[in-house]
């Protein structure tokens, strides 16, 4: 088994002056849970449309490893774009049993995937009857005809209510635990921390940040100190517990502490160890400074 | 190819738009075959009424074999803006729906998106095609008191020329669906295409290339049976024969259609 599902590289997508994805690189791994996070207009939705194969790529190229023909791709690639696509007229049973045939999929998987979305009842309603969170349901469950490895949802608890929101997420945990890459667009990072293991953030189409949801959640801060005895100092700080997350660049070692410790509490420490400093700045990475930013933009 | 035609069995078995407009169509169809006897029995009484009696009177006995096949094909090709309809609508459909979107991510390549309509396209022309035969076959028999085998058979190649021809303009309406999209829009564009815009320089340059214009060279297929009427009036645009350069360049422009249909469709976002 590869590790990794899906390599991305520098991918773009203009429409005439605008571009909507930018120059996007990333690599996926195998059977995580993945929060693409963005305000609307981010490049979310047409980033995983290119990954599907229905907007064409202005550059760059993807490749879903262990895979060539892109058609064999999408088969195993369960998809929800934007808004649940059916036939208005035919019934869910009719509208899976369409998609069942274009994915090789045993009409018998139907009752099933209507069963975990919790549509069984209504399996011969006509689509048009339905209310949007219904619609979605039978979205995600058209996905997960033909037991795809990877799922993508764009946005799949839009328009759902409270219930249905956490029906939805806990069926996107319990398809995790399946072993299952995940690929999730959000503009709530608040979904994305509750549902997904790992994030990547896009802002005006450019990737600013990636990474695992669980470090983000704990702030971190960056500070910079410099000292005359540079020996000293970082023997002083490997005895301490607060403080002995450093690395030195040249003359500056740079310390990650957690938020609540603040700099006087640092300089004191190290006045009390008798470390003479010279430079004492807080500073936090500037990845973390462009994400908080724009989460401040998004709430 | 099994599954693709399951797929599209499943849209259209269960679509009632598509359903009433077949049977609009079929039923306009077979009264037309069956009201054209009496509507040149019609004809011939006024003729006889209006005491010109140089005036040769219209042949009637149109179910005779074998010109039973050349009569109906020629009244049939009338009706085939109501099939360009149902086809403009299977295709629009899919946008209207975004299941063009839809069945591509599920794993439809571009070229299955345009096989599944060119697959409407055959089979509405064959079901119209089969109306034609049982209809032909059913009056041929009960009219015709003499006939040999061969009688039956002699002029069956119309029929082939009449599913060659509505093959031709189906794909040409699949064709301005894909490009256009929406279904009002098409249909407009269709019938102003087929009854005005085609028709200025297809009779201007009748003698170049006036006739191998797409929905004219179709037309030339079958054009109306050559009577003693048509002698008459010195109507050139009756003949007994099939012509084959415009069997060649109906195939030639299918080809075109469908081409261009895909075309389109690889180089869209979806």
């Amino acid at each position: 088994m590869e590790e990794f599902v899906l390599e991305v590289k520098g991918l773009s997508k203009t429409y005439g002056k605008l571009k909507a994805v930018d120059n996007l690189s990333f690599k996926l791994e195998r059977g995580e849970v993945y929060g693409i996070l963005g305000p609307n207009g981010s490049g979310k939705t047409t980033t995983l449309a290119m990954l599907t194969d229905v907007v064409l790529p202005s550059g760059g190229s993807f490749l879903w490893i262990g895979k060539k023909d892109g058609e064999n791709n999408r088969k195993n690639i369960g998809s929800m774009l934007e808004k649940p696509n059916f036939y208005e007229y035919l019934s869910a049973v009719d509208n899976l049993k369409i998609v069942a045939e274009i994915r090789g999929a045993n009409y018998s998987e139907i009752d099933i995937v209507l069963k975990h979305v919790g549509l069984f009842e209504r399996r011969k309603s006509k689509f048009k009857t339905f209310s949007l969170g219904m619609k979605q349901r039978l979205a995600i469950s058209a996905a997960l005809l033909g037991n795809p490895e990877v799922l993508i949802l764009d946005e799949p608890t839009n328009g759902l209510d409270p219930e249905g929101i956490a029906e939805v997420r806990h069926l996107i945990k319990d398809l995790a635990s399946d072993n299952k890459t995940i690929i999730l667009a959000s503009h709530l990072l608040d979904e994305v921390q509750k549902v997904c293991t790992k994030m990547l953030v896009l802002k005006k189409g450019v990737k600013i940040f990636q990474g695992n949801v669980n470090g983000l959640e704990k702030d971190k801060v960056l500070i910079e100190v410099m000292a005359e005895d540079m020996e000293l100092l970082k023997n002083v700080l490997s005895n301490s517990s607060d403080f002995n997350k450093f690395k030195q660049n040249d003359q500056i070692i740079q310390i990650e502490v957690d938020t609540d410790i603040n700099k006087s509490a640092l300089s004191t420490y190290l006045f009390e160890n008798k470390v003479i400093v010279s430079h004492l700045a807080v500073k936090q990475e500037s990845l973390e400074e462009n994400i908080f930013e724009l989460l401040k933009e998004m709430k | 190819m099994k599954s693709l035609l399951k797929i599209e069995w499943i849209k259209v078995s269960r679509n009632r738009i598509f359903w009433f407009m077949l049977v609009i169509y079929v039923v306009a169809l077979v009264l037309a075959f069956l009201g054209l006897q009496s509507m040149l029995e019609n004809a011939n009484q006024q003729i006889k009424d209006s005491g010109l009696d140089a005036l040769p009177l219209l042949p009637t006995n149109i179910y005779l074999f074998p010109h039973v096949w050349h009569n109906l094909s020629f009244v049939a090709r009338f009706f085939k803006i109501f099939l360009a309809v149902v086809m403009i609508i299977l295709v629009t459909n899919e946008y209207a729906y975004n299941t063009m979107r839809q069945s591509l991510m599920n794993g439809l390549s571009r070229l299955e998106l345009i096989k599944l309509k060119v697959l409407d396209v055959i089979i509405l022309s064959a079901v119209s095609t089969v109306i034609l035969l049982v209809f032909g076959f059913i009056t041929g028999v009960s009219y015709s008191s003499d006939y040999s085998m061969w009688d039956m058979l002699r002029k069956l190649n119309y029929v082939g020329a009449y599913f060659l021809m509505l093959v031709g303009f189906l794909s040409f309406a699949m064709m301005l669906a894909f490009l256009v999209k929406k279904p009002a829009f098409t249909i407009m564009i269709l019938l102003v295409y087929s009854y005005i815009l085609e028709l200025i320089p297809a009779f201007k340059y009748s003698d170049s290339f006036g006739e191998y214009l797409p929905l004219r060279s179709m037309n030339l297929l079958i054009e109306a049976p050559n009577t003693p009427v048509f002698d008459m009036l010195n109507i050139s645009s009756a003949s007994n024969v099939i012509p084959t350069s415009h069997i060649i360049v109906t195939l030639i422009y299918i080809g075109v259609f469908w081409s261009i249909s895909y075309l389109v469709i690889r180089k869209r976002d979806l």
